[in-house]
C-alpha cells in the first residue's frame, strides 16, 4: 500500500484521536477509555502504560480493528491519514497484519499449538503478501534469524510447547514481522520473562524499531522498562489517557498519581543488588 | 532455608551441601538429589529432564524466593515438594519423615501441612463455585469431622478479612473477581487448612507493580503472624529479592546458586546468577545489559 508521502520524518504514521470506548447501550454506556489522544511515529517508541484493568488491552484491540463487539468506539485512528476506526473489513483486511501488528500478552495462546512455527509464521506473508510456500518458509527463516534464534532453519519444525517462553515470545515477534508491518503493538511482553531473557526482548525490540524504522507501541506496566525502550510515554488511569511526555520527563517528575505510585516502586526494588 | 555455600571462594553449584555439615533439627521441608525427567519413550526418547538432582531446604517460619527462566524446573519442583509428583529419584521429607513413603490417610494428612498456591489463579478455581464455596470446600474435607454451618461462616469471613478481601466478595464467582482478588483468594484456600508452609508459584507474574508489591505484602504478614514458611517461585528476581532472607537460582533442572539474599545480591558468584543481577532493570538507565546486550545467544 502507498503511503510513502506521509512517511516523512515527525508524520505521525499511526494517530489517534479523541478514542472513546465504552460498553453497553448509550444511555447506561460504561466508558472504559475516554478521549484519549495520541500518535505513533516511524522509528520511535511510545509506552502506553497503566496498572491491571485500566484497558491497555482494549485499546491495542481498537488499534487493530478487533474490538470485541460489545465494545463501541468513537473518536479517530488514522493510519498515514487514512481513517480505521468503523472502516469496511476489506480496509481492514490490508492493514491488520499486514500493516499494523500485535505481539499478544500471552505468547502461549497466541501462538497456535497445533501448528509447526514455519506453519503459523508462513500464513501471514502467504495469504497477506501472495508469497508461495517455499518463499514463506525462507522469509520465515530469515525473521527468526532477526529475532535471534540462531538455528531458525530448524526451529521451523518446532512445535509451540518445544520452545521456552522467552523462544515462544521472540516467535511471536517473529510472526509479528511476517508482512514487514509500519505498526508493532507489543503487550506486555516481558511479564512472563525472567530478567535475562527480558533483557533480550527489550534489546531485539529496540533494534527492530530503529532498523525496520518501526512505529512502536510498548504496552507496559513496568516502569522500570521505560528508559531502554521508550521515547515517550502516554499513562492510562481511570479511563483518562494523558498527554505524551518525554521518558526521562515521566520517570524524573511523574505528574500523575498513579505515575508516581509506580515509579517509587520500581525505584525502590534494585535496592540490594550490587 | 537453603544453605549459602559452606565456602563463599568456590562456585556454589553443589547443592548437596545444603544437606551436609553438623546436626541439626530436622527443617520443615527438605528435597534432597530429586531427578524427574518427563517424556522418556520405550523408543529411546531421551525426553526432558525438568529437574537433574535438585536439593532443597526450607526451614520453618522462613521465606525463601526461589527463582529461574520459564522452563527451568520451578513448577516441576514445587510439585515434587507437596507430594503430587513423584520424583524419578531423590526424596522428599517432611518433619524428617519421607513424605512419598506415606499412603492413603496418612498422606492426606501430612499433605495439608505444606499447600500449593497454584500460577494460574483462573485455573485454579472452579468457576463454578463462588469464592464461599471456594473456601467451604476444604474445610469440609473431613467427612468425620464436619464443622457446623456457623462456624464454617465464620471461618470463611476470618480467611477472607486475612487476606484483604472484603466479606462481600463471598457470594461472587471467579470470573466477577479482578486477577488480584483471584490470587488472595486462592491463597485464602490454601490457608484454610492451617498449613505450617506456602509454595507461591509466580504468585505476582500476572500482576501490576503496585498489585504485586500488595500479594507480597500479604504473604510477608502472614509469614510473620502465622509463622508460616513460604517458598516464592518467581522468574522475576526483582519481585521477589526484597521479601525473601535467601534465595535459590534454578537454570535448567539445577539449583546453581544458593545463599543469604543479601550477599547473592552483592556478590554472586554463579555466571547465571551474575546475568540475571546484571540484567535487573534501573529506573536510571544504568542497566548496561538492557543497553548493549547482543540479540543473538544461542544458549537462551
Amino acid at each position: 500500500m502507498p503511503c510513502s508521502n506521509s512517511r516523512a520524518a515527525g508524520a505521525p504514521t499511526l494517530a489517534v484521536e479523541g478514542l472513546t470506548l465504552s460498553l453497553g447501550e448509550r444511555a447506561a454506556a460504561q466508558v472504559v477509555v475516554a478521549e484519549a489522544t495520541f500518535s505513533l511515529q516511524r522509528g520511535a517508541c511510545l509506552a502506553l502504560v497503566g496498572i491491571c484493568g485500566a484497558g491497555k488491552t482494549l485499546m491495542t484491540y481498537a488499534l487493530l480493528g478487533v474490538l470485541p463487539s460489545v465494545v463501541r468506539a468513537a473518536g479517530s485512528v488514522r493510519l498515514d491519514g487514512q481513517e480505521l476506526l468503523g472502516a469496511a473489513p476489506s480496509v481492514w483486511r490490508a492493514v491488520r497484519g499486514r500493516r499494523i501488528a500485535l505481539v499478544a500478552q500471552e505468547p502461549a495462546t497466541a501462538l497456535n499449538p497445533a501448528l509447526t512455527i514455519g506453519e503459523q509464521m508462513s500464513e501471514g506473508p502467504r495469504y497477506q503478501l501472495g508469497l508461495s510456500a517455499s518463499a514463506a518458509r525462507a522469509r520465515a527463516t530469515t525473521l527468526l534469524g532477526e529475532v535471534g534464534f540462531v538455528d531458525g532453519g530448524r526451529r521451523l519444525h518446532a512445535y509451540p510447547f518445544e520452545l521456552s517462553g522467552g523462544e515462544r515470545q521472540r516467535v511471536a515477534v517473529a510472526m509479528a514481522l511476517g508482512c514487514d508491518p509500519e505498526v508493532l503493538v507489543v503487550d506486555e511482553p516481558t511479564a512472563a520473562l525472567d530478567t535475562l531473557t527480558q533483557a533480550h526482548l527489550i534489546t531485539l525490540l529496540r533494534r527492530l524499531t530503529r532498523e525496520r524504522q518501526l512505529a512502536l507501541l510498548f504496552v507496559t506496566h513496568d516502569v522500570s522498562l521505560l528508559p531502554y525502550i521508550a521515547d515517550a510515554v502516554v499513562l492510562l488511569d481511570e479511563g483518562r489517557l494523558t498527554p505524551a511526555v518525554d521518558t526521562t520527563a515521566f520517570l524524573a517528575a511523574p505528574a500523575h498519581a498513579r505515575a508516581r505510585e509506580l515509579v517509587a516502586i520500581a525505584a525502590a526494588r534494585p535496592r540490594g543488588f550490587a | 532455608m537453603i544453605r549459602p555455600s559452606t565456602s563463599a571462594g568456590e562456585s556454589a553449584a553443589d547443592d548437596r551441601l545444603a544437606l551436609g555439615g553438623a546436626p541439626r533439627p530436622a527443617p520443615l521441608l527438605a528435597a534432597r538429589g530429586l531427578v524427574k525427567t518427563f517424556g522418556r519413550g520405550p523408543l529411546g526418547d531421551r525426553g526432558i529432564t525438568a529437574l537433574a538432582d535438585v536439593s532443597l531446604v526450607l526451614d520453618a517460619g522462613e521465606m525463601v524466593a526461589l527463582v529461574g527462566g520459564s522452563g527451568s524446573g520451578k513448577t516441576t519442583l514445587a510439585r515434587c515438594l507437596i507430594g503430587q509428583l513423584a520424583p524419578d529419584a531423590g526424596e522428599v521429607w517432611l518433619d524428617g519423615a519421607p513424605l512419598l513413603a506415606r499412603r492413603g490417610a496418612a498422606f492426606r494428612a501430612v499433605r495439608r501441612r505444606v499447600q500449593l498456591v497454584a500460577q494460574d489463579a483462573a485455573a485454579a478455581l472452579n468457576p463454578r463455585l463462588r469464592v464461599a464455596d471456594a473456601l467451604r470446600e476444604p474445610l469440609c474435607a473431613d467427612a468425620a469431622a464436619l464443622p457446623s454451618p456457623s462456624s464454617l461462616a465464620a471461618r470463611v469471613a476470618r480467611l477472607l478479612d486475612e487476606v484483604g478481601l472484603p466479606r462481600a466478595l463471598a457470594g461472587r464467582y471467579p470470573h466477577e473477581l479482578s486477577g488480584g482478588e483471584r490470587q488472595r483468594v486462592v491463597i485464602a484456600r490454601a490457608l484454610s487448612v492451617e498449613p505450617c508452609a506456602l509454595i507461591a508459584d509466580e504468585p505476582v507474574a500476572s500482576l501490576d507493580l503496585i498489585k504485586q508489591e500488595h500479594v507480597l505484602d500479604l504473604l510477608c504478614r502472614l509469614q510473620r503472624e502465622r509463622g508460616l514458611a513460604c517458598l516464592l517461585i518467581s522468574h522475576d528476581l526483582l519481585a521477589v529479592a526484597a521479601v525473601a532472607t535467601r534465595l535459590a537460582v534454578m537454570q535448567a533442572g539445577r539449583i546453581v546458586e544458593t545463599g543469604a539474599t543479601a550477599t547473592m545480591l552483592r556478590a554472586p558468584t554463579h555466571d547465571y546468577t551474575r546475568a540475571l543481577c546484571a540484567a535487573v532493570p534501573r529506573l536510571d538507565g544504568s542497566t548496561k545489559a538492557l543497553r548493549e546486550m547482543p540479540d543473538t545467544n544461542a544458549g537462551l
